[in-house]
């Protein structure tokens, strides 16, 4: 195109644009390949697979510790090098987290909390292979779909995400919160009650404003209620007080390990390619959103694809749909945070900050300055990135096969087992016996509230996405002089209250059609 | 409970026990923020907080049963002897009790020597009989977990008065 053209045709200037940022240089490309073909590269991205599957699945154990574990060994590596194997255990241990999930309804990570969902009563149903199986595939294409984006989409994906202020981040979290309206366990009214109370009680401690609000006395809760300790009390710990009564995990059967099933599970989700997808989607753009992650990106698709589903009746009863959305969008959040981290220098999670640091230390400086100066790096991260979820897939099977072990265990030597790493995961994150005791507490009103009927994820969903809406709400309103008008002129925040609305509407109507349906 | 022809009555014995505990949380809670009540740090709190209430009272409305007088018919106790526990209820409080014991002792005993006490006697309690296995399971545990945590990670687990 000539600069005449350019000048009198501004649809062609635009298309221009955009192709522009779509394309691949493909010099670089093919130059950062060929850096890749180096063996010490290629054993430290199968070590750091393995070393963050292991980590994911130890409760408690999170992405970004395993990360800072390992960070001073990377001071003496390559950039590349360095680069690929912290990539390599921050994908595997946010996948790695799903593993427990699946068979003990322990999440490793608060990213897998949404795969217990149906993953743990798919392991009750006796179809553990499956579901393992079912995570492996939709983290591994979760993962390279947004890659994918990554390769070709990062600056415009990156430059959406940071206009994403207070009041959208409000509206983001409300948006995840719509997930308990669909809650049919113990009915509507216990689910919001229980999901009001995990918004309440997530708020303790010292508010965005700087106030100091009710924290018990307990210098532990002034920085807000710990996650991971509520989690693993509400799912592992009260889990372990159902067991106490069963002899085995899976009631009455004696469970067959079998590689073949994990492997057709792995290929299940590419049943489902809409489902994964779309989550995948929605785990690369609120991965990119700074400090959103991918715990509420894991909520927010699996509630899409229980509006989606034919039959979201299923959900949370052991549905794979619900494990393929959960799993892929959580994945995807990791090429999510990656492109705001390259692109602009801006950690959207602590793990991409303890990265960020660790480039920082290598004399690379995060942001626009890396692809003017080290194109080829970046794209070798990026190839490395694809390479690292086909070796995800074999140590995925290897982990899921060993692991699955564990159903055949008695409850009576395996509840006092997890009962002990439950408490030093939650022991390992602050190095305080307080959140032992956190994990107890939660515990017990865990197992109270499933024996009665009320939704123990509504109300982990309340603790999760809680902070995140006061947080942004109190921010919103200092910013703005309390002039909530922004929710309703700004464009993102008009598309987030329009998908709210829908996420409430739509279950509803659904729910009175099936019934009117069903009487028909 | 009797009004008039009605009697009044609970789905279960225990259904009320999760309002009450959620609302003694939640009321210590706002009692220690009631000076911030009205400031922008309570903001979404205060609207939860009104929210709660109407989804209790809708909650506490959907586990009641309500009957007349000459529909009540005699329906055959469930659960256990009066005055008795089951043995699952049983089973289950010495668990929570055990958990709770572990965790205050661990700061005194440290990890190694609690750790190993907690899951020797909780297998023997909850029935295992092996010798071999009450032994190999709690070593083999305790060795992983402090080897994982306190060699590797250099995650320093609590030490006992003995200095190990």
């Amino acid at each position: 195109m000539t600069d005449a053209d350019r000048q009198f045709c501004p649809y062609l200037l635009k298309a221009e644009r955009i192709i522009g940022l779509l394309m691949i240089e493909w010099t670089s490309f093919f130059a950062g390949a060929c850096q890749l073909l180096n063996l010490q590269i290629i054993l430290l991205m199968i070590a750091g697979i393995f070393f963050g599957i292991l980590c994911g699945a130890i409760p408690g154990f999170s992405a970004s510790m395993a990360v800072v574990v390992v960070l001073p060994l990377t001071f003496s590596m390559e950039p590349l090098v360095a680069m690929v194997f912290l990539c390599s255990i921050y994908v595997a241990a946010v996948y790695g987290g799903s593993i427990t999930a699946i068979l003990i309804n322990t999440p490793g990570t608060a990213n897998s909390a949404a795969t217990s969902f149906d993953g743990y009563p798919m392991t009750l149903q006796g179809r553990a292979g499956e579901a393992l199986g079912l995570s492996i595939g939709a983290s591994c294409i979760g993962g390279v779909i947004s890659y994918g984006f990554m390769l070709v989409l990062m600056y415009p994906i990156a430059a959406f995400a940071v206009k994403f202020g207070s009041a959208e981040m409000f509206l983001l979290a409300v948006f995840g919160l719509t997930i308990i309206g669909g809650i049919s366990e113990g009915g509507l009214s216990k689910a919001l009650l229980a999901g009001l109370f995990g918004v309440i009680v997530s708020t303790v401690g010292i508010s965005p404003a700087g106030s100091i609000r009710g924290h018990f006395g307990s210098p532990w809760l002034l920085d807000g209620l710990p996650t991971v300790p509520t989690i693993i009390g509400f799912f592992a710990l009260s889990e372990m007080f159902n067991m106490l009564n069963k002899d085995f995990v899976v009631e009455g059967t004696n469970v067959k390990r079998s590689v073949k099933e994990i492997v057709k599970g792995t290929l299940k989700p590419l049943k489902s390619p809409g489902n994964l997808f779309r989550s995948s989607l929605i785990g690369t753009f609120i991965g990119a959103v700074p400090a959103a992650g991918g715990t509420i990106a894991s909520f927010i698709s699996y509630n899409q694809a229980k509006q989606a589903s034919k039959d979201p009746d299923s959900f949370g009863k052991g549905n794979p749909e619900g494990v393929i959305a959960s799993e892929s969008s959580n994945n995807a959040s990791t090429g999510g945070a990656l492109i705001t981290m390259f692109a602009l220098g801006i950690p959207g999670s602590s793990t991409t900050a303890i990265m960020m640091s660790a480039l920082m230390i290598q004399g690379l400086q995060p942001g626009p300055q890396l692809f003017m100066n080290q194109m080829p790096l970046v794209y070798a991260i990026i190839i490395a990135l694809f390479l690292s979820q086909v070796v995800m897939w074999i140590a995925g099977v290897m982990f899921s096969y060993s692991l699955s072990g564990v159903l055949n265990v008695s409850t009576k030597i395996l509840v006092p087992v997890i009962s002990v790493l439950c408490m030093m995961g939650a022991f390992a994150i602050r190095k305080s016996m307080f959140d032992c005791v956190l994990v107890l507490i939660f515990g017990i009103i865990g197992y109270l509230m499933k024996k009665n009927g009320y939704p123990t994820i509504a109300t982990v969903l309340g603790i999760i996405l809680g902070p995140i809406a006061d947080t942004n709400l109190i921010r919103t309103t200092i910013r703005f002089q309390g002039d909530y008008s922004v929710f309703f002129t700004r464009p993102i925040c008009i598309g987030l209250l329009i998908l709210t609305a829908a996420g409430i509407l739509v279950p509803i109507i659904m729910r009175k059609r099936r019934e009117s349906g069903r009487a028909s | 409970m009797k009004i008039g022809k009605y009697r009044i009555g609970l789905k279960s014995s225990t259904c009320l026990l999760v309002p009450l505990i959620m609302w003694g949380i939640v009321i210590a809670y706002m009692l220690q923020s009631r000076s911030l009540y009205s400031d922008n740090a309570m903001l979404l709190v205060r609207w939860c907080f009104y929210a709660m209430i109407i989804f209790t009272i809708l909650s506490v409305k959907g586990d009641l049963t309500i009957q007349r007088e000459g529909d009540i018919k005699d329906e055959p106790v469930k659960g256990n002897a009066p005055g008795g526990l089951s043995h699952e209820t049983i089973r289950l409080f010495v668990f929570i009790v055990s958990i709770g014991v572990y965790l205050v002792i661990m700061e005194w005993l440290g990890f190694i020597i609690t750790t190993l006490v907690f899951i020797a006697g909780m297998m023997f309690y909850l029935g295992v009989r092996s010798k071999k296995l009450m032994v190999l399971v709690p070593v083999c545990l305790t060795m992983l977990i402090y080897l994982m945590f306190d060699v590797w990670l250099s995650i320093t687990l609590p030490v006992s008065i003995f200095g190990f």
